[in-house]
């Protein structure tokens, strides 16, 4: 009688806990648990990552001297652009200032090392090392310089989940190539599909999809993949359009967190 | 003293998985080490033992995984009844044995997990889980459990040493 009773005691109490959370916002459980668990995710994960560093050291110093030419190349390359740009700025701040026009990007932004992912495997998140401390709320947009991350979920003081653009639950507003088409974009696992674009749009495979303003999330224009599959049919209102992220979200060490000022 | 062990086992299970397991994927699946770990412990027939390290275990992988608080905690008690029950009723001396409950608690847990996300109407890739690497991921579960077992084994010998020798230092000081 016991066996049974223990079991089915233990059970019935996991069900009530998980209607209990069902019903109410897990924000202040799950901070809980990323500071409790910080300062061990950070070690484990600076260690790993420093063997892994070591045994790249070791097998490839050959490479990371030509590597070292190429890249001190393309700094110098970056250099003058990067000059170039600021001069453009300041005459757009000029501009700007004689034309009375509000500057409406203003963004300040925070990196990070990813340092846990999903012990599911069945929820796209990662963890990074910046929290509340280091001025990260919920909701903000992660990038890298190749495209979209996803956004930030839990904040904890010192580190924050980020959902990607893989996760279902992430649903962004994107525009698709130069005709500027919008329709909403959602994660499906390992790549995603853009929904509500009428079949009678013209898309083209390889068209690039960007981050739209339109969820008040994301800013304007960041990139995000490219189409690689178009589901037409004339019987439906709309099409749906398959686009693979153009960043390894699987394979990341470092994130940017941009934050509007 | 044996379940403060199991606490820290489990512990260290989550932050192995999230950190340095994470990196270890091949085609999408990685080793389940909290799995292994509730599995080791249920498979020598003691019920309170193993369902309260499927307790501790469970409330660490909700706390860490992106689903909804209780989902994991479900799991991992019906991971550690699947291997009450099969480990009464089969000879788990044999390696074999060990292997094959592993493998049929992996495809539970993620049974278990897909059905409670769906029961959930939770907006997941639940077929695609399902359904994508589970052979791989059962195998490499197998395949780590092999390993994981003897390390176990040696952390509870080691921890009955040590706690023998504490015993014994105070009993000479009490003396």
């Amino acid at each position: 009688m016991k066996r049974v009773l223990v079991p089915v005691i233990i059970l019935c109490t996991s069900i009530i806990i998980l209607t209990i959370s069902y019903n109410y916002s897990q924000d202040n459980i799950k901070s809980v648990f990323l500071n409790l668990l910080h300062p061990f995710q950070k070690l484990t994960s600076s260690v790993y990552k420093s063997s892994v560093n070591l045994k790249r050291a070791i097998f490839s110093v050959r490479q990371m001297r030509s590597r070292e030419a190429t890249l001190e190349k393309e700094l110098e390359s970056l250099s003058i652009e990067i000059g170039l740009l600021r001069s453009l700025h300041a005459e757009n701040k000029k501009l700007r200032e004689l034309l009375k026009i509000k500057n409406k990007y203003n963004y300040q932004i925070i990196f990070a090392e990813i340092i846990g992912g999903d012990i599911t495997g069945l929820y796209d998140s990662v963890i990074i090392d910046k929290g509340r401390k280091d001025n990260i709320e919920n909701n903000m947009p992660v990038t890298t310089a190749r495209g979209i991350v996803g956004m930030t979920q839990d904040v904890g003081a010192y580190s924050t989940r980020v959902i990607t653009i893989l996760n279902p639950n992430c649903k962004l507003g994107v525009f698709v190539g130069k005709s500027s088409l919008r329709g909403v974009m959602q994660g499906k696992g390992d790549y995603c599909i853009i929904k509500y674009i009428s079949v009678e749009e013209n898309i083209e495979i390889g068209n690039k999809v960007y981050t739209s303003e339109g969820g008040g999330i994301y800013p304007e224009g960041i990139e995000i993949g490219k189409v690689f599959r178009i589901d037409k049919n004339l019987h439906d209102i709309f099409q749906i359009v398959y686009v693979l992220p153009c960043v390894n979200i699987r394979n990341l060490d470092r994130v940017a967190v941009i934050k509007n000022k | 003293m044996r379940l403060l062990v199991w606490f820290f086992l489990a512990l260290f299970s989550i932050i192995f998985q999230t950190s340095v397991f994470d990196k270890l994927e091949i085609f999408g699946a990685k080793p389940d080490l909290l799995l292994i770990l509730i599995v080791y412990a249920n498979l020598d027939k003691k019920m309170y033992k193993g369902l309260a390290v499927a307790l501790i275990g469970g409330i660490f992988a909700d706390g860490f995984s992106g689903t909804i608080f209780g989902i994991q905690l479900i799991c991992k008690q019906v991971d550690a009844l699947i291997t009450q029950f099969l480990s009464r009723r089969l000879f788990v001396n044999e390696k074999f044995v060990k292997i094959l409950i592993i493998a049929i608690v992996s495809v539970a847990d993620k049974v278990v997990l897909c059905s409670t996300c769906i029961l959930l109407n939770q907006n997941m890739n639940t077929f695609l889980y399902l359904v994508k690497n589970t052979a791989i991921i059962i195998l490499y579960n197998v395949i780590a459990s092999l390993i994981l077992f003897r390390f176990f084994d040696y952390i509870f010998i080691l921890g009955d040493k040590i706690y023998k020798t504490c015993y014994m230092i105070k009993k000479k000081l009490q003396a």
